[in-house]
């Protein structure tokens, strides 16, 4: 490997109330990939926002070639070459993938003014560079979650960036797009580019690293060689405990009855849409992002209106399904993005969690508010929930915990049918632990449910069957046991019908 | 034809809105009346006070911002100006001095706005209340009256055929036009409303972008507000009033959408073409004021109805 | 033990009423009389009426700019039933002006919500339309001489010297404040405007809880007309012009966020207070009428920027 280029020394942080970074060491060769692994919550953002100017550092120091730095916002640590692509992209949606890629570096004339021409060429080298076909003078908000991905990665690009951060970069992404940003990491390791990969997909990080360090707590724990390290190693360096990686799922607990059918479904984003989950089965949706799995579950929800074909849920057809309707026919819908569609974060712990079941709690009309929060500390605590004040606000809770919450609130729903849309996105290992675990229990007592995952190792393990979409369409069911990833991918990504 | 059928598509949406009400007009009108030469650049006379304003709305707009505070600052701008004339100052001072009075609310919105990140609407708000105070006080809570003909010459003055205050109006144009399409500062403006915290991480300086952007609106409400007192030869504190919605409904009209991050400088110019040719429309057909206040209140929801709408098809 | 209401964002304006009160009553020796306490309650009470209103179409991130033509529109038709000295008549008059109210506000939430435009369009284009109505049917004239018994809303004096209006305010206060603590209708509204999207999966109808905030909105601003017209015993079509500006001061000041799902009724109502508090301040003190806008302006400003600088140091 290469020289040393950055090293991070006994790095603090502290927010108000909270020490979120401890004394964090870290070392970056040139053209070298290095993992940073650790749980949610663990430091690595808040790190690397340090490292990118967007916090400041109580303490320690940051040397970067041999040169002690301080970033004082996030254009200096720029133009020392230093980028960071997000887990939210920081694209914007309503300029060009040009304007983006050079956005505040805008190529002038002589009369000050942006030279457009210039502009759109230089981003072409860029994603030339890249081997990517997109448009310069598209606009962002017409390109997929992988294509502004890529333009994130131009964008660094563009600034010369010696050092490039990636934040959870395969978190939206489906297989094949992972492979391609893989060999673009290759490629940018071979430009000599240092990259630092934060990641929770263990299994990812062998493939992609030179090094992994893991913190936890905000403390560096230990430093591995990627090709010397054993997986379970590493688990046990982020959690401190061991984890087994085996089935959850031991036995099959389909009732013969069916909690929900959906027959010949069409929209927009659906074609001919047939499935059925029984009570008590836990129904895996795999595909990749784009292939219309959230779609189908916002269909089935009521969020998305149906063109033709029905859905039946527990041998009721719903003439207008919506949300506020399902909800009263015990079904639940755990979405993708809690920060989003999930919580309301300005809130309490205890209104987001009985704010789907509002109704049921309180038929009056009118709220008793010790019920409340005697309903919502019993939902929390069954989720494991580490606090007991039930009037903290959920913006001040941790990813993790965020998660729990959600799923307190579709507990106190009594819910018979459940969606769980991503559940254990950006979860640290643990708490994906209790989920799986959640999940499990429910199927045991009757209910139905459909995961929706992108993990395949998740839905593998948990699901009795799975079925597989692509482009809007249900291409395949299989039974959950003895189905390899292999075979998921292949079905996903459409390999058989190229070979044909 | 499919070179016309491009540049049609290319042009914006609500030119056949201005080409549709124009119809209409000249239908209804007494013949001779409204489609003459005259009353077009009458109208285009009319139509270069909002049209200023409104580039400050559009500005605020595009940042996903508003800006209340324009029909205050141009009462304020105009009754300074008027005020000083009136005590016998030349205009080449009287009109900067002005200017730059109202050019000054707008650097308090903008230096409120941006150091504090609070809701733009309030903060435009109270400076609404404040300038329209400042400009009875120093009107003295009366209407000022200067018929110098060096006072009423930028309002009413002509070269040629041409108006000033349209010639004022297309120079402004122009220059905004360079500074939103051309200049760092103009992307930026986009930047913000399509995603501002991004934009702040990508390194844009977000609070002297919002700044500038609400003393731009500041100064152009000062411009239009003292064009206006030079056009009437008069200053009244109440006569800036409601300029802040025409502002915002001109940009608006001409398909801004009021989440930021769109809208352009010559669709704003006939989002406020279109406003004023439907007041001066409606008078010269003969419809009560009263009347009038119902139709563009109709036509505006109704334009912007259509705009969403055929936004969502997409 | 009852932190849970007067939350101390309530409790710092509250102060800042009575400090500024204390201030007043040591500068002006007319200002502590109960004629002149009472007075201000009295002159707030329409302002409660409408900034309760405006609050709630803020609650959910809009805002409400026809309240005052509403007030119009409503006084002026519903102003035939008012002459008659006959509690049926004045009744139906108040379902009357209430209903158009609350339609005002239904076609309103109705285009906010189910057309998704943008609420300060869809509210000034009404406002315009309302105003043109109330001028159509009016045409210039003012309408006088309502009954006594109607004059009672405005003008009556209960419990010793307390004026109607302040009464009334005090009742849509209390039941207000109780609707959007204890309902679910009221938690539902704080739900949606703090994350209409997280409300939608949630199972609220965003619609329905939008368009009933507009109608609460069209519905208080009907009453304030009510008890305008009666107090000034005269109905006429350009009331009300200046009411939006003043009912979003005193939700702003009162601490209403423009994002949504933050304020409650008790903090508007003290924003209505101390608007009018400065105002009677003003007069007292022999200040210019010239200046109270100034005022206005500069206690939102600062009341916002308190607000943010405490949620800040909260954070």
């Amino acid at each position: 490997m290469g020289k040393q280029i950055l090293k991070l020394e006994n790095i603090t942080k502290e927010f108000p109330g909270v020490k979120a970074l401890d004394g964090v060491t870290f070392e970056l060769n040139e053209g070298e990939v290095h993992v940073l692994l650790g749980e949610n919550g663990a430091g690595k953002s808040t790190l690397m926002k340090v490292l990118a100017g967007v916090h400041q550092q109580n303490g320690g120091r940051i040397i970067y070639k041999g040169e002690e730095v301080k970033f004082s916002n996030p254009k200096q640590a720029q133009d020392k070459h230093i980028a960071i692509i997000y887990q939210e992209f920081n694209l914007m949606p309503n300029l060009t993938v040009g304007q983006n890629i050079y956005l505040g570096r805008e190529p002038r004339n002589k009369y000050g003014l942006i030279d457009k021409k210039q502009l759109y060429a230089k981003a072409q080298e860029m994603l030339d560079f890249l081997q990517v076909d997109i448009d310069v003078q598209e606009q962002v908000s017409r390109l997929g979650v992988a294509r502004q991905q890529l333009v994130e990665v131009a964008k660094a690009l563009s600034i010369d960036a010696e050092i490039l951060i990636m934040d959870e970069p395969t978190a939206s992404l489906s297989d094949p797009e992972i492979e391609q940003l893989f060999r673009t990491i290759k490629r940018l390791q071979e430009q000599k580019v240092s990259i630092i990969y934060i990641s929770h997909r263990l299994q990812e990080l062998k493939v992609v690293g030179n090094r992994i360090t893991v913190i936890r707590d905000g403390k560096s724990i230990g430093t591995r060689e990627a090709d010397k390290c054993t997986m379970d190693e590493l688990i046990t360096m982020m959690v401190g405990r061991e984890i087994g990686n085996t089935r959850i799922r031991s036995k099959n607990t389909a009732q013969d009855e069916d909690a929900v059918r959906v027959e010949h479904v069409t929209n927009r984003k659906l074609e001919d849409i047939s499935i059925h989950v029984r009570k008590g089965e836990i129904v895996g949706i795999a595909g990749l992002v784009g292939s219309g799995r959230t779609e189908l579950a916002n269909a089935i929800y009521g969020i998305d209106a149906i063109k033709s074909g029905k859905v039946t849920l527990f041998d009721r057809q719903l003439r207008k399904p919506s949300p506020g309707l399902n909800i009263r026919n015990h079904m639940g819908f755990i979405p993708e993005s809690r920060k989003e569609d999930g919580l309301a974060l300005s809130m309490s712990i205890r209104k987001n969690t009985t704010c789907a079941s509002l109704k049921e709690l309180f038929p009056s009309g009118w709220i008793n508010e010790k019920k409340e929060t005697e309903t919502s500390a019993g939902f929390c605590k069954d989720m494991k929930l580490n606090t007991e004040n039930m009037e903290m606000l959920v913006q001040n809770l941790s990813g993790g915990n965020q998660q729990k919450v959600v799923l307190a609130k579709w507990m106190c729903t009594d819910s018979d049918f459940l969606i769980f849309d991503e559940p254990t996105r950006g979860i640290d290992v643990g708490a994906k632990e209790e989920i799986h675990s959640l999940m499990n229990d429910l199927a045991v007592k009757g209910a139905g449910i459909i995961m929706i995952s992108s993990d395949l190792p998740e839905i593998l393990n948990l699901s009795d069957r799975i079925y597989v979409m692509r482009e809007g369409r249900i291409v395949k069911e299989l039974p959950g046991e003895g189905t390899t990833q292999e075979e998921i991918i292949g079905y996903a990504a459409g390999k058989e019908e190229k070979n044909a | 034809m499919h070179k016309i059928s491009l540049a049609l598509r290319r042009v914006p949406g609500n030119i056949y809105t201005l080409l549709a009400i124009t119809l209409v007009f000249w239908i209804v009108c007494k013949p001779g009346t409204f489609l003459t030469g005259s009353n077009m650049i009458n109208i285009a006379g009319q139509c270069s006070f909002l049209a200023i304003a409104s580039i400050g709305s559009l500005l605020a707009i595009i940042t996903g911002g508003i800006d209340l505070s324009v029909g205050g600052i141009m009462c304020f701008s105009g009754v300074v100006a008027a005020v000083l004339a009136k005590g016998g100052m030349p205009m080449v001072f009287a009109v900067p001095i002005a200017l730059l009075a109202g050019t000054a609310a707008g650097v308090v919105n903008g230096l409120i706005i941006a150091k504090n990140n609070v809701a733009p609407f309030i903060i435009t708000l109270a400076m609404w209340n404040i300038t329209e105070s400042l400009a009875l006080v120093v009107a003295k809570g009366a209407t000022v009256s200067v018929n110098t003909e060096e006072f009423r010459l930028p309002g009413s003055g002509e070269l040629g055929f041409l108006p000033y205050c349209v010639i004022i109006a297309a120079v402004v144009y122009t220059i905004f036009h360079v500074i939103t399409r051309k200049t760092r500062t103009g992307t930026y403006i986009y930047a913000i409303g399509g995603n501002e915290a991004a934009a702040h991480l990508t390194g844009i300086n977000v609070a002297r972008s919002k700044f500038l952007v609400y003393t731009f609106s500041g100064l152009t409400a000062a411009l239009a507000g003292v064009l206006l007192a030079s056009k009437l030869g008069s200053a009244n504190p109440g006569q800036g009033a409601g300029y802040e919605f025409y502002g915002i409904a001109s940009a608006v009209v001409a398909g801004a959408s009021m989440a930021g991050g769109n809208g352009t400088v010559w669709n704003t110019l006939v989002g406020a073409l279109i406003i004023t040719i439907l007041r001066s429309g409606l008078n010269i057909a003969g419809m009560p004021n009263s009347w009038q206040m119902v139709v563009l209140g109709l036509v505006i929801v109704g334009v912007v109805f259509i705009d969403v709408m055929s936004r969502r098809e997409k | 033990m009852k932190k849970k209401i007067a939350i101390p964002d309530t409790l710092s304006r509250l102060l800042a009423v009575i400090l500024i009160a204390v201030l007043l009553s040591i500068t002006c020796p007319n200002f502590l009389t109960v004629n002149n306490i009472l007075n201000i309650f009295n002159q707030a009470s329409l302002n409660v009426f409408i900034a309760i209103g405006m609050m709630m179409t803020m609650l959910i991130g809009g805002i409400d700019l026809s309240v005052g033509s509403v007030l119009a529109i409503s006084s002026v038709l519903s102003a035939r039933f008012f002459f008659r000295d006959d509690l049926v008549s004045i009744i139906l008059g108040i379902l009357f002006a209430i209903t158009i109210g609350i339609a005002c506000g239904l076609v309103n939430g109705t285009m906010v919500s189910v057309f998704k435009l943008p609420a300060f369009l869809v509210t000034f284009g009404m406002s315009q339309i309302c105003r043109g109505f109330a001028y159509l049917y009016m045409n210039g004239k003012v309408f006088n001489g309502f009954s006594d018994s109607f004059k009672v809303i405005g003008k009556g004096r209960l419990v010793g010297k307390v004026q109607m209006p302040i009464l009334i305010s005090l009742v849509c206060l209390v039941l207000m404040a109780m609707f959007l603590k204890k309902s679910i209708l009221g938690r539902q509204i704080y739900v949606s405007g703090s994350n209409p999207s997280c409300a939608r999966y949630s199972g609220i109808n965003i619609n329905k809880i939008t368009m009933l905030c507009y109608a609460f909105s069209g519905m208080f601003a009907a009453l304030a007309g009510v008890v305008y017209v009666s107090r000034l015993d005269a109905a006429e079509a350009t009331i009300g012009t200046a009411y939006a500006n003043d009912a979003i001061a005193a939700a702003a000041i009162g601490g209403i966020s423009f994002a949504g799902g933050k304020g409650n009724v008790y903090g508007t109502v003290i924003g209505a207070v101390l608007l009018t508090l400065i105002k009677n301040g003003m007069n007292q003190l022999g200040i210019a009428t010239e200046y109270q806008k100034l005022v206005t302006g500069l206690v939102i400003i600062i009341a916002v920027l308190i607000d943010r600088k405490s949620a800040k140091i909260a954070r």
